[in-house]
């Protein structure tokens, strides 16, 4: 077989004939013969040169290529080390942690005169220190009135993380976040109202952040606990994984029995997790303290063993909390310290245990319509999937009609989601879909003292996810939500918001809406003029009647000609408040397609109390 | 007692694994010395593929007015071809002479990878959790110190950070001996095309004037002598240039597989430092005649 003509073949023929032409014209000396040569050696040198340049463009191809795939290996290096050696390298850490760890648990303080871990029969139960006439009632911080050393509150405040252990501090928060999913779990697991990252802070004191050790000391999960508290699980049989052990270890502190997860109430349970000893010593616990200018030195080094040198090398669970706040990743609301973490989620989807509470409308909106794909029948079903998609910005046409650009609307949201990328919308892209109307149906995760405050906490987790129309005017899962199942030109939802979160809020409190729901401004007013709840504007001209008879989680309602509106006031200034309204929008308006927090001034507006 | 057979083991660990990278010094030198060699070579390029982007936009530019009958015609092409604009644009590179500077670029990286993980320097991850455990068993051995149910602790734990940063920088050489020879096959590869790439370049670099001493023999196009005699010696120096720009790469190459072979086999030192000194000194000999060679071209 003949071998394959190559371009340098091809090249070296052209300049072979090339240089047979200019032979062959300095031989003749016919004119006419002379031009004919020198055409065909314009058109010699011409496949000479784009046989050049052809050349030149497949070897810098071949070079690209070659690029590509050095970049690529260059890049597996850098960025996946953990192959090969280095795994030998990190199975070895783990082996030394664990060692160390062991070690440790032995020698960390304030488990001398925990309750639970001195708790004998024969001797004072658990839940009081042992008798002495010497020992004082234990102090508590929620106030700071006991041992004069300064409250829970008022050691956040002037919390302040050493420079030289920010960064430590902040890979940890980095890394609770990422396991926000996990706590999420075992939280719910253990209450309602446990907020998860609590769960990450103990973790991180207790286990170093490690899921192969219990969260009641860090000892290996390989077998039940070694040190104080011996023996745990008690169920079950090693090796235990990190959540059945969790749970165990949250609910043997009893955790499950907490209400009050406000900020000072949240340190003093974790200060407790770890024991009393500090706190009966008078003293800021490392346990909450280490690494901020609240406590350098001092701590138990073995049971009843104090060391008053002896340093710490792990973050305090309030300094974390510290920086979770200054990052924004938590914010602490009110006089009484409500902690709300839902910039601390992040991005991921929240894993809610509990079914979302509500009028039948609600379970239909969030309910799984069934496996939609290409190809699919259930139009009603598509629209509401083409919605979603349009929520989380990879927008589809709402027309019922499952076709390519569906299927790819749905893809580009299970990449962002971190599913698999198959344009098939089962049920856990469907729960992905519906997290943010999960998130504002569930339980608020702080305690509420009245029906207002529960309004506005209600208020703000709503408009945290941006409830906005999908697929034309006053229509989308949020208007049925909002509107009990009706959407359409015609169901302005402004009223139905807020009447929406209102219930929420009264249900979340075990009590009834206090007024009935209505989605017509002009009927809000009625009832509340007929139920003596109505404050005219007119009578709240100075900023002192405003703020003594307007309170957070009222109503503020506009009926002018031209406009009706009504909202959710969430604070009350002396010229203004602030509010979270639906079918609103950036300015004010009342046909927009949003549900958004506003700032308002006292023009035109009356007022509406909860009762 | 359960913690001191916990911290035998440990140390046992780490001692394996010091024990394992005991020989994971080999090929570091050749390494260094290659890349060093490989530096020399893409210094030298600068000038030739700044020279190479000229010459191949000029090319490009005429191919385009060959081909485009209405551009010789009327002397304006109406036609904005996307594709012809890199042969237009003086703000980026013609084809040929941006895979070269990219391929170049892309192995000076990835020389620069492997040297940090060869030096020690590499497994940043590890290193920070390294060090956190560090200042653990640091506060560890000092509240040991204290409590004399565990004094004996002491002297182990102290003893386990060096063991640990001398356990992490083996690690890191090992990564750099395994990154090397996984990937050995497609650097060659690379420096092989860089290598016998040089004759397209000389092509493109001596296009225009040979076309222009072609068509001065054919009655053409008349070149007065002094002219004629430049495009030659021009010629004549690319060749040169170019000849030890292949010769750079070529060395560039044999000093890798002198790496690869330190790596798989280790060889006596004697003839390690003997081969490597010749190869170092032909390089340095031939870098010189590059930079000579490009200066003589005016």
């Amino acid at each position: 077989m003949p071998e394959a003509v190559t371009t340098d073949d091809v090249r070296r023929l052209a300049l072979e004939v090339e240089a047979l032409l200019l032979d062959r014209l300095a031989a003749t000396s016919d004119p006419s013969e002379k031009e004919v040569l020198r055409a065909e050696l314009r058109k010699t040198r011409d496949s000479i040169d784009d046989i050049t340049a052809e050349t030149a463009l497949e070897l810098a191809h071949r070079l690209n290529t070659l690029s590509d795939r050095l970049r690529a290996a260059n890049s597996a290096v850098r960025d996946a080390p953990f192959d090969g050696i280095a795994s030998r390298m990190q199975s070895t850490f783990d082996r030394l942690q664990d060692a160390v760890g062991g070690l440790g648990a032995t020698i960390r303080g304030g488990a001398a005169e925990d309750e639970e871990r001195t708790s004998t029969p024969g001797q004072p139960g658990a839940g009081t220190p042992p008798a002495s006439p010497s020992r004082p009632a234990r102090p508590s911080r929620r106030t700071g009135a006991a041992d004069g050393r300064g409250d829970y509150a008022g050691l956040f405040k002037t919390c302040q993380i050493q420079p030289e252990r920010l960064r430590d501090t902040q890979r940890i928060v980095d890394r609770i976040a990422e396991n926000a999913r996990l706590y999420e779990d075992v939280a719910r697991a253990v209450s309602r109202t446990m907020p998860w990252f609590v769960v990450g802070l103990i973790h991180s004191l207790e286990a170093s952040l490690s899921l192969r050790r219990h969260l009641h000391n860090g000892d290996p999960l390989t077998a039940q606990t070694v040190q104080v508290p011996a023996g745990r699980p008690r169920a079950g049989t090693p090796p235990f994984s990190w959540k059945e052990s969790a749970l165990d270890a949250l609910l043997m502190k009893k955790l499950d029995e907490v209400a009050d997860w406000t900020l000072p109430a949240m340190l003093e349970r974790v200060e407790l997790y770890n024991g009393p000893g500090y706190l009966n010593r008078g003293m800021n616990s490392p346990y909450l303290w280490s690494f901020s200018q609240h406590w350098t030195k001092g701590k138990f080094v073995a049971d009843h063993v104090f060391d008053p040198e002896a340093p710490s090398s792990q973050c305090g669970a309030a300094v974390l909390l510290r920086d979770m706040v200054n990052r924004d990743l938590l914010k602490i609301e009110g006089t009484a310290g409500t902690v709300s973490a839902q910039a601390l989620l992040g991005h991921r989807s929240a894993a809610l245990a509990a079914p979302p509470q509500g009028p039948a409308h609600v379970q239909k909106e969030i309910a799984f319509p069934g496996e939609v794909s290409m190809g699919s029948g259930d139009k009603k079903a598509i629209r509401r999937v083409q919605e979603w998609c349009s929520f989380h910005r990879t927008a589809t046409p709402v027309d019922g009609e499952f076709g390519p650009g569906t299927r790819d609307a749905v893809k580009a949201f299970q990449a962002t989601a971190g599913i698999p990328e198959d344009g098939v919308v089962d049920q856990r892209t469907w729960s992905a879909l519906t997290t943010p109307m999960l998130r504002v149906l569930a339980p608020i995760a702080q305690a509420t003292a009245t029906l207002n405050d529960a309004v506005v906490a209600v208020g703000h987790q709503h408009v945290a996810e941006h409830p906005i129309e999908l697929g034309g005017d006053n229509m989308g899962a949020w208007v049925r939500l909002y509107m009990a199942g009706r959407e359409g030109e015609e169901q302005q939802w402004c009223a139905g918001f807020l009447c929406f979160v209102i219930e929420q809020a009264a249900r979340a409190r075990g009590e009834k809406m206090p007024f009935p729901r209505q989605v017509a401004v002009a009927a809000l007013i009625a009832d509340a003029k007929a139920s003596g709840r109505f404050i005219a504007g007119a009578d709240l001209k100075t900023a002192a009647a405003r703020l003594s008879r307007l309170r957070p989680g009222c109503v503020f309602v506009i009926k002018t000609a031209s406009v009706s509106h009504a909202g959710i006031v969430t604070a009350v200034g002396g010229d203004s408040f602030e509010s979270v309204e639906g079918n609103t929008d950036e300015d004010g308006g009342s046909r927009g397609f949003e549900a958004i927090p506003n700032r308002r001034n006292y023009v035109d507006k009356d007022f509406i109390l909860l009762a | 007692m359960i913690l001191f057979s916990r911290f035998r083991l440990a140390f046992a660990a780490s001692a394996m694994l010091l024990a394992s990278s005991c020989n994971d010094g080999a090929g570091l030198a050749e390494f260094r010395t290659y890349a060093s060699a490989f530096e020399r070579a893409d210094s030298a390029s600068g000038n030739i593929l700044d020279r190479l982007s000229v010459a191949e936009r000029n090319q490009g530019r005429l191919r385009i007015q060959r081909q485009n009958p209405q551009l010789r015609r009327v002397g304006i092409d109406s036609d904005f071809l996307t594709a012809n604009a890199i042969y237009y644009a003086s703000s980026v590179d013609p084809p040929l002479t941006m895979a070269y500077r990219r391929a170049i670029a892309t192995v000076s990286a990835y020389n620069s990878t492997l040297l940090a993980f060869a030096q020690g320097q590499g497994l940043d991850a590890l290193k920070i959790e390294a060090q956190r455990f560090g200042t653990e068993i640091g506060a560890l051995g000092a509240v040991v110190g204290g409590a004399p149910l565990l004094a004996a602790l002491g002297p182990a734990l102290a003893a386990l950070q060096p063991a640990i940063d001398e356990a992490l920088a083996a690690a890191s050489r090992a990564q750099f001996r395994e990154a090397f020879i996984k990937n050995y096959a497609l650097l060659d590869q690379m420096l092989a095309t860089l290598s016998d790439g040089t004759r397209e370049v000389y092509n493109v670099l001596t296009a225009e004037g040979r076309r222009a001493l072609s068509e001065h023999a054919d009655g053409s196009r008349p070149l007065a002598e002094p002219e004629r005699r430049r495009i030659v010696a021009e010629a004549d120096a690319y060749r040169e240039a170019l000849s030890e720009w292949q010769l750079m790469f070529a060395q560039t190459r044999t000093l890798m597989a002198e790496v690869d072979r330190a790596m798989r086999a280790p060889p006596s030192l004697t003839r390690q430092v003997a081969s490597f000194t010749d190869e170092a000194a032909r390089l340095n000999v031939t870098a010189s005649a590059v930079k000579a060679a490009i200066l003589r071209i005016r």
